[in-house]
């Protein structure tokens, strides 16, 4: 999406009729943002940077909201966020190995993207899937029971593959 | 589609959708759940498969991809019509099935109709089953019946006819009485009445209001309006309409979560046909009514529910709470200052069909106070999990044990939490409370938006108050101090409590904490944090005491409690402890003894569960002191202490308890002995005896032997009582399962008879013979499977064939001269050329003779009988063929 060409009044839609020019800049910032985060993944600096001049409004005022929601990142993300379980029920199963060996296999940290963007690894609480113990979410897909060393390959080479 | 420009265009729309069939109840139709829930259970392939496979067999059937029909635990579920079959845990393969069988024959499949156990007949239809039966749907109603993106299917079950009937005969002051009259409250949570609400909202001056429906669901565990956008969005819009005519607004906002994509798809191709048709827009169906809706994503906040905030993240802010007044109602409450009425998904829904049937119908349903039905989403540890909507007064115990079905594995039921983190936990004793906003609110608790999550004797109630505290403050948006940092610090308590770290005084300072944060937050959310730990606190008091007082915990969730300790008395080393063990704790000692190492031990009880002795046992933790009149300051205890407990005082050295592992090393290396136990550990809880798990990964089995294989191995052999034996063998070691008794049993039987028959051993007689017929017979008639039944007959082939040779064996010959104690080797003295090869070759030295050069002159070969095992490598290795082997019965029958 390219920012400069977007159209305040169109993306407000039918609720502009009853509002200032002020308030339809400022009600469309998180639909934008939304937008720019579908497009490229994250919230780059320069896009924020080039928004704000767009809507005339700060960038302190734009980051301000960004930073309050949880769904908006200002690093890059990666292709496929592979998230590993670490509640009680998958780490007493074994899912920090699973960790390990991710961490080994991309030479990444948790909570890191590899160079190429393929991936983001993160920690997650508990997904709610106990009984399927040690439980990995690839883009919120389950895949579960990764004991022992062939399922842990498969899970690694799943990861690789687009 | 046609645009609708009168109320006539649409009752005529709706005349002849009737005329067209479109849902008449006698045609064939299958109603597949394509909730969620179903989706991620395949469902969408499942309908795929439904219609390629109606198409390759020429049948005529309508397939509708409904919204979530409830019970998503057996999902994918479908219904059938025109009889009415209810299927569960329809797999994508039955698919040929269910057209082949049910559509076209018109049976049931028995396997997919739902079954409460196996001994019990099965439900044919949704009725019939326990989970729907006592539901009564109104904010459902076409949830499960309709397609949601089809605005036909809604119009031809009846959908906008309250609209037709309060644009054509009610004024909108009536609307508003109808619903004030039919005492409609607002099932976001508080219940507060929303005619009332609507009737402020009437009041304000502004000529511009707002409708804007609340679908920012964040409870953990909570799908109610989920359900209702994604598979009913119709109702929702014609709730909004009623209430925008009503109170006189044009515009209507619909903040979903984000989390919802499904529901936003829903809700956008919804908007989109209701424009089309003219159900929304400008004077819609000619009467001057103008009213559009768009809708508002969230970002992920959970504070957005709350009324003030979801206004402010609408207008792009932060979605901070605001200071109420001015209400949304109000001038100046709402997005941009212009008068709002908030209400959930919910509420909106129940609209339609108060203005159609009229607010003494809806009065009948539900309590005085509560008129109506609640849909709840049930979860936790019942048996069946998903979406119910039951009249209100209807009892909890009603809830969870008809409509639920009760506890999972028949454990005890301890508390239910209703209302999300901001509810508060039921104990069993209110468990015939009938529910409504009032009664749920006497006990301390809420209705909150419908979550309601069963727990049971395995549930640790500290810590699931723990849980949903800590929801709560990560979500407390950070403006007010009593959220902020009450909350935080609640956490750190009950931290401190689940740890073992608890402190007389605790539960108090919670109790106080709690009270300031409800009386002094700004929002909701912060009003409603403390509330499950204040309900906890008030009917478990005593498991927070036994936390705290005798680091213990019931339920044995909390880690830091208790301490794990291995009972060498019982272990025998198995070692699945160790293995388990994610912490490497369990150690093995100089005398071969295992112990468990308590500064690795997290006490995650990984060992418990899995010891299959019960030589794991859970201790109250010791306390161990040093008595200054013993020390003498050796210094031993400090450097052999691994987590620097041991501090040195101006008085002398001390342990730090709170660092203390109980390690019991400083014990150990005390020479005085000054370092003494204050208080042993008392056994808490014995250890279980597990179940031995047998893992077998069929993967890792490479390439199975076929019973054709082993046959021509066992046809090798010349020796039929071998052939037979090797056979069965074989197949003992291969491919026999043990599943039934002909073949278990019969197999292991027939092979120790054949043993005692091809090694002559002295209790071998006829009736060994017989038995083996006898077995080979059972096994061909009574065997499960084509294995069992194809050995039974080699058996009988072998027997039949050469039945002569089998009594042979019985007398101790074997005339192929193959079953090793029936032969023996002998050299030839004719032929031995004295070559030394079998003396070489021989691993048992059972061959006597030197080597020469020639024969001449030089004593025979002898092989000594008694040491000779007839493994037959000297037979192989002689140049000459001088080995030979010989039936030992014959030749001492001849010899005699």
């Amino acid at each position: 999406m390219q920012i400069e060409k977007m159209q305040v009044d169109e993306q407000i839609g039918e609720i502009g009729r009853i509002l200032t020019d002020q308030e339809k800049k400022k009600g469309i910032v998180i639909h934008a943002l939304q937008q720019i985060q579908a497009d490229i993944g994250y919230l780059p600096e320069d896009a924020v940077r080039e928004l704000s001049r767009h809507l005339n409004l700060s960038m302190s005022e734009i980051y301000s909201v960004a930073s309050f929601y949880k769904m908006f990142y200002f690093n890059p993300r990666g292709k496929k966020i592979v998230k590993v379980c670490l509640g009680t029920a998958c780490y007493v199963r074994g899912s920090k190995k699973v960790l390990d060996s991710l961490e080994n296999a991309f030479d990444i940290k948790s909570g890191e993207t590899t160079e190429d963007l393929a991936m983001t690894l993160e920690t997650v609480g508990c997904v709610g899937c106990c009984g399927l113990a040690p439980v990995t979410t690839i883009n919120d897909e389950v895949a579960g029971e990764i004991i022992g060393s062939r399922k842990l390959e498969g899970l690694i080479r799943s990861v690789r593959e687009d | 589609m046609k645009k609708l420009t009168s109320i006539d265009d649409l009752i005529a729309l709706r005349k002849q959708l009737s005329s067209e069939g479109v849902l008449a109840p006698n045609k064939k139709r299958i109603r597949v759940c394509c909730g969620t829930a179903c989706r991620a259970n395949k469902s969408l392939k499942l309908a795929d498969k439904l219609y390629s496979e109606a198409k390759s067999n020429d049948t005529d059937v309508e397939i509708i991809t409904t919204g979530c029909q409830g019970l998503c635990q057996l999902g994918p579920v479908m219904t059938i019509q025109p009889k009415g079959y209810f299927y569960h845990k329809v797999k994508p393969e039955r698919a040929g099935d269910v057209i082949s069988c049910t559509i076209k024959d018109e049976k049931p499949l028995w396997d997919l109709l739902f079954r409460r156990s196996i001994g019990e007949k099965p439900a044919y239809f949704i009725r019939d089953v326990p989970f729907y039966r006592k539901q009564q749907r109104i904010a459902l109603r076409n949830n499960g019946r309709i397609d949601p993106t089809n605005i036909l299917h809604y119009i031809a079950t009846g959908g906008y006819r309250a609209l037709e009937k309060a644009l054509s005969t009610m004024t909108a002051q009536q609307v508003l009485e109808e619903v004030k009259k039919a005492n409609l409250r607002g099932r976001g949570g508080a219940g507060f009445p929303a005619g009332v609400k609507w009737e402020h909202t009437r009041k304000a001056p502004d000529p511009v209001k707002l409708v804007i429906a609340n679908g920012d669901e964040g409870d953990p565990g909570a799908f109610m309006d989920r359900s209702i956008m994604e598979g009913d969005p119709h109702s929702l819009l014609e709730g909004m309409l009623l209430c925008a005519y009503a109170i006189g607004a044009q515009q209507g906002i619909i903040y979903v979560r984000h989390e919802y994509p499904l529901a936003v798809k829903h809700l956008q191709i919804a908007i989109k046909q209701a424009e089309d048709s003219g159900l929304l827009g400008k004077n819609i169906l000619g009467k001057g009514l103008d009213f559009r809706v768009q809708i508002k994503e969230g970002a992920g906040a959970f504070v957005c529910g709350e009324a003030t905030a979801l206004v402010a993240s609408i207008e792009g802010e932060r979605g901070f709470p605001n200071p109420r007044p001015p209400r949304l109602s109000e001038h100046g409450g709402g997005p941009w200052g212009y008068p709002a009425n908030l209400n959930n998904i919910e509420t909106y829904v129940c609209v339609p069909t108060i203005i159609e049937k009229g607010a003494g119908w809806f009065l009948k349903t539900g309590t005085a106070t509560s008129p109506g039905t609640k849909v709840f989403a049930l979860t936790g540890k019942v048996k069946n999990t998903g979406l119910v909507e039951v009249p209100m007064g209807m009892t909890l115990r009603e809830i969870i044990f008809d409509i639920g079905g009760g506890i999972i594995g028949n454990k005890k039921f301890k508390a239910v939490q209703t209302g999300g983190p901001s509810g508060g936990c039921i104990p069993e004793q209110h468990l015939d409370l009938p529910i409504d906003f009032d009664s749920l609110a006497k006990v301390g608790s809420i209705m909150g938006s419908g979550g309601m999550v069963v727990m049971d004797e395995d549930n640790c109630i500290v810590d699931v108050a723990k849980f949903f505290l800590s929801f709560c403050q990560a979500e407390s948006c950070g403006k007010c101090y009593p959220c902020r940092v009450g909350t935080y610090q609640m956490l750190q308590i009950l931290e401190k409590i689940t740890s073992g770290q608890g402190e007389e005084g605790d539960i108090e300072r919670l109790e106080t904490l709690g009270r300031y944060i409800k009386s002094s937050s700004l929002c909701g959310l912060g009003k409603s944090a403390p509330n499950p730990v204040l309900t906890t606190i008030k009917y478990f008091r005593e498991e927070y005491e036994e936390h705290i007082r005798d680091k213990y915990c019931r339920a044995f969730v909390c880690q830091g409690l208790g301490q794990i300790s291995l009972n060498t008395d019982i272990c025998y080393q198995c070692k699945r402890c160790m293995d388990i063990c994610p912490y490497e704790a369990i150690r093995e000692s100089e005398e071969g003894l295992f112990y468990i190492d308590q500064v690795f031990c997290q006490r995650c009880k990984a060992c418990f569960s899995v010891c299959p002795l019960g030589a794991i046992e859970i201790k109250e933790q010791p306390v161990l002191f040093i008595d200054k009149e013993l020390c003498y300051f050796c210094r031993n205890c400090i450097n052999i202490c691994r987590v620097d407990a041991i501090k040195e005082t101006s008085t002398g050295f001390m342990i730090d308890s709170t660092l203390c592992k109980r390690c019991g090393d400083c014990f150990k290396v005390c020479l005085m002995g000054a370092i003494k136990y204050e208080k042993e550990g008392k056994l808490l809880r014995k250890g279980i005896v597990a179940p031995l798990e047998v893992t077998v990964e069929k993967e890792e089995i490479i390439g199975e032997i076929t019973i054709d294989e082993i046959r021509m191995d066992a046809e090798e052999k010349t020796c039929s009582v071998q052939k037979a034996l090797t056979f069965l063998e074989e197949f003992i070691a291969g491919p026999m399962c043990g599943r039934c008794y002909p073949c278990s049993l019969g197999t292991e039987e027939a092979k120790i008879r054949l043993i005692r028959l091809s090694q002559h051993l002295d209790y071998a007689t006829e009736s060994d013979l017989q038995a083996l017929k006898r077995i080979a017979s059972f096994m061909i008639e009574s065997s499960y499977c084509k294995k069992g039944r194809d050995t039974g007959r080699f058996l009988a082939e072998k027997i039949e064939s050469a039945e002569e040779e089998f009594r042979l064996h019985i007398s101790g010959i074997c005339p192929k001269r193959e079953c090793i104690s029936s032969i023996e080797y002998v050299v030839n003295p004719d032929l031995c050329v004295a070559c030394g090869a079998c003396v070489k070759r021989c691993k048992y030295d059972a061959i006597k003779g030197e080597a020469a050069e020639s024969a001449a002159g030089v004593l025979p070969f002898e092989i000594k009988q008694k040491v000779c095992v007839r493994c037959g490598e000297c037979v192989n290795v002689c140049p000459t063929g001088a080995i030979e082997v010989i039936s030992r019965i014959k030749e001492e029958l001849i010899n005699k």
